[in-house]
């Protein structure tokens, strides 16, 4: 997932956030939303999850289980869409380069520690359809 | 001069009143209708001939059971309205005004006024905006768009602070603002935050949709209605056209005090029931008309507050305030923002003509004559999915899918649960607003998945998209079972949702790949600077180059190839050379 992210905003793994944000408007302004409305959506998404935007870190606590844990987490953000990654150490591995910049560290922090506080606040599994 | 046809006009739909605005060479100029680019929402039916306008207005005062005024505040209902023998939906009347706007702009301008883009307030529910919508078809109108009134103003400003500043290169230094658009039209509040650079980024939109100059003038008819008790103990609070007389009154009273620290109201010959009249003499003051209306600028200041919580900002990272509606004239506004903000963030601009202006503006975003603004705006309000609620007290929830004031367009998703084992299906129902009863919410499309027998709690992932018009779009799948089912539910007109298998689906996705005219695609304000750029080259060697490169460039942008990096610096490189050549 933040692979993805990273190639598609087109910047380095140790990009800080005011690089980040700039490589988005540059991207938003060649495929502004009117005439490339798909590629848009895809550099927002690619930007909220390299600044663990408010709305993504909500659209990750809306897709975790009461199950998950913390490496569980680190998999879902480093795997593929919906696969949540069998190799945890590799994923932890993986996390360490995220951790740049405050704010990014900060919000991951958070999410990290309510995973693993776990109980209450992510269940999804009891709403039915 | 031959003026385009094609072009798209941006209308400002007012409670109080209307404006028209369309492009010349890139600028926006509101058309001036009756020598005034302000035009009253007003409608007035005299014998067989209908008025609009300031005709309307005048005639309203003394004929108030043969006119209409403030029609927006009844749209999206279905309320009817009569104008002299007939009745009419409050789309008709809008449409009459919208009629009479583009007829004027056609004489003034000299050709058809056919596609518009129509603003209406951020806060405007999607009934609301479906009714403008239909209104605008009434009118003969394609309505291109819907856009907001605040995001239409802050394009306004973007424009003209851009024009002031010279024309320095976009995408240069990163210097972005953060701006407030605070707007108190006739009938409406709405309160935008906005992120403004090289891209023009909408945070947050909240407001009142029932919240304006026509409730300021409400408590001025109060006072004058006491005042008659108290002299003449005459009630006239039912007597039609006494009070459409004393609303202009307090409506001159109100507007004069933004001038003036108190006014006389000196009016004779009110019309009282049983054939009597009445006549009033009073002072108001400044001071007084604050007083009686301190809650309701109280109310526009908690939304103020609230969408600075919702953008995640803190009044002193506001750094522009603009104050759009023509009841921001009233000193006691701009003094409440600047106990908040400070004086040196309020600039001004035109607080009538900047959403029509800013309309127009869009309608050159789309129509691809406009690149150099881009404009990320938000949905106004959360879309959300009726499920079983986990709480004890109620039955059914709404689980929030997409949030209000998420950018669009988007495309987010969500999974739940079966709770029953061999479910055989779910029923999948979307709503609209901010409450977590659905019932207090608006339905605004459903559809059913058929399920493959499976055990309880199978995962069900649901899928929304909201795209620049407002049509949402949901996709629902059994997980593992690669059951699906897509619906397209058109926010401009419900009942046209269609529920379709995933097979059709994939059938019209492939017709609609090749239908004609969708190719056009690849814009952006590298290809349009470059086509102007040729356009005006007379070297037809460089021009060729030019072209190919062009040529190029729109494929790769088409194409999502990774060489486009390359080849746009290219370009730019090219057309730095040779818009120095043609300035020699």
């Amino acid at each position: 997932m933040i692979e993805w992210a990273w190639k598609t905003l087109k910047v380095d793994r140790d990009a800080d956030p005011e690089t980040v944000r700039q490589a988005y408007v540059r991207l938003v302004r060649r495929y502004p939303p009117e005439h490339f409305p798909e590629k848009f959506a895809a550099i927002r998404r690619a930007y909220q999850q390299l600044t663990l935007d408010d709305d993504f870190i909500e659209e990750i606590f809306h897709r975790v289980t009461e199950e998950t844990t913390p490496l569980d987490l680190a998999g879902f953000l480093w795997g593929d869409r919906d696969e949540l990654r069998p190799d945890k150490d590799a994923a932890l591995t993986d996390l360490i380069p995220l951790l740049t910049g405050a704010d990014a560290r900060n919000a991951l922090d958070e999410a990290l520690g309510r995973a693993a506080a776990q109980k209450i606040e992510w269940k999804t599994g009891d709403e039915g359809v | 001069m031959n003026r385009d046809a094609n072009k798209i006009y941006g209308i400002d739909l007012g409670t109080t009143n209307s404006c028209i605005s369309v492009l010349r060479d890139g600028n926006p100029h509101a058309i001036s209708v009756d020598g005034n680019g302000i035009v009253p929402s007003v409608v007035s039916l005299d014998g067989g001939n209908l008025l609009v306008g300031r005709k309307a207005r005048n005639r309203a005062v003394a004929f108030p059971e043969e006119s209409v005024r403030s029609v927006k505040r009844l749209m999206g209902t279905t309320e009817k309205l009569t104008l002299g023998k007939k009745s009419y939906d409050p789309e008709d009347i809008s449409a009459m005004i919208l009629r009479y706007l583009c007829d004027e702009a056609r004489r003034i301008e000299g050709c058809d006024v056919e596609r518009a883009v129509i603003t209406v307030p951020a806060y405007f529910s999607d009934a609301q905006r479906r009714s403008t919508m239909e209104a605008g078809r009434r009118a003969g109108l394609t309505v291109e768009r819907i856009v907001n009134e605040p995001t239409a103003a802050a394009l306004f400003y973007d424009q003209i602070h851009a024009s002031l500043e010279g024309s320095t290169p976009k995408g240069g230094k990163s210097s972005e603002r953060h701006a407030l658009v605070y707007d108190l039209g006739g009938g409406t509040f709405d309160v935008s935050i906005l992120r403004m650079g090289d891209i023009i980024e909408v945070l947050a939109s909240t407001g009142d949709t029932r919240l304006g100059g026509d409730d300021f003038d409400s408590r001025v008819v109060t006072r004058i209605l006491r005042q008659i008790k108290e002299k003449d103990d005459l009630d006239l609070e039912d007597c039609v056209p006494a009070l459409a007389r004393l609303r202009s009154v307090a409506e001159s009273a109100r507007i004069a005090l933004s001038e003036k620290a108190s006014v006389w109201i000196n009016e004779a010959h009110i019309p009282a029931p049983r054939g009597k009249s009445c006549a009033v003499s009073m002072e108001l003051s400044r001071e007084e008309l604050e007083e009686m209306t301190e809650d309701l600028v109280g109310r526009t200041i908690a939304s103020v507050e609230k969408a600075m919580e919702e953008a995640h900002l803190t009044a002193d990272r506001i750094d522009r305030v603009l104050l759009v509606g023509g009841m921001t004239r009233m000193p006691v506004i701009a003094t409440r923002l600047e106990a908040i903000f400070g004086t040196a963030r309020m600039p001004v601009v035109d607080p009538d003509l900047s959403v029509a202006n800013g309309a127009a503006i869009q309608g050159g975003i789309i129509s691809g004559e406009n690149c150099e603004q881009i404009l990320v705006d938000v949905t106004p309000h959360t879309l959300g999915l009726k499920t079983l609620s986990p709480d004890e007290e109620r039955m059914f929830e709404s689980s929030p899918i997409i949030p209000r004031n998420t950018q669009i367009p988007v495309t987010r998703a969500r999974t739940f649960f079966t709770i029953a084992h061999h479910q055989e299906i779910v029923n999948l129902e979307v709503y609209q607003g901010e409450s977590l009863d659905p019932d207090e919410n608006v339905l605004i499309g459903e559809t059913e998945l058929k399920l493959t027998p499976a055990e309880e709690n199978c995962p069900i992932t649901v899928e929304y998209s909201y795209d620049l018009n407002g049509i949402v779009h949901l996709v629902a799948e059994q997980k593992g079972y690669s059951r699906k089912t897509e619906i397209r539910i058109d926010s401009r007109n419900p009942k046209l949702f269609a529920s379709q298998d995933l097979d059709e689906i994939e059938e019209d996705a492939d017709a609609e790949e090749n239908a004609p005219g969708e190719e056009a695609g690849a814009i952006n304000f590298v290809t349009q600077r470059a086509r102007s750029l040729i356009g005006r080259m007379e070297d037809d060697e460089g021009k060729k180059l030019l072209s190919e490169t062009l040529a190029r460039y729109e494929k790769a942008l088409r194409d999502d190839d990774s060489d486009v990096d390359e080849i746009e610096d290219d370009l730019l490189a090219l057309m730095e050379d040779d818009d120095d050549d043609a300035e020699e």
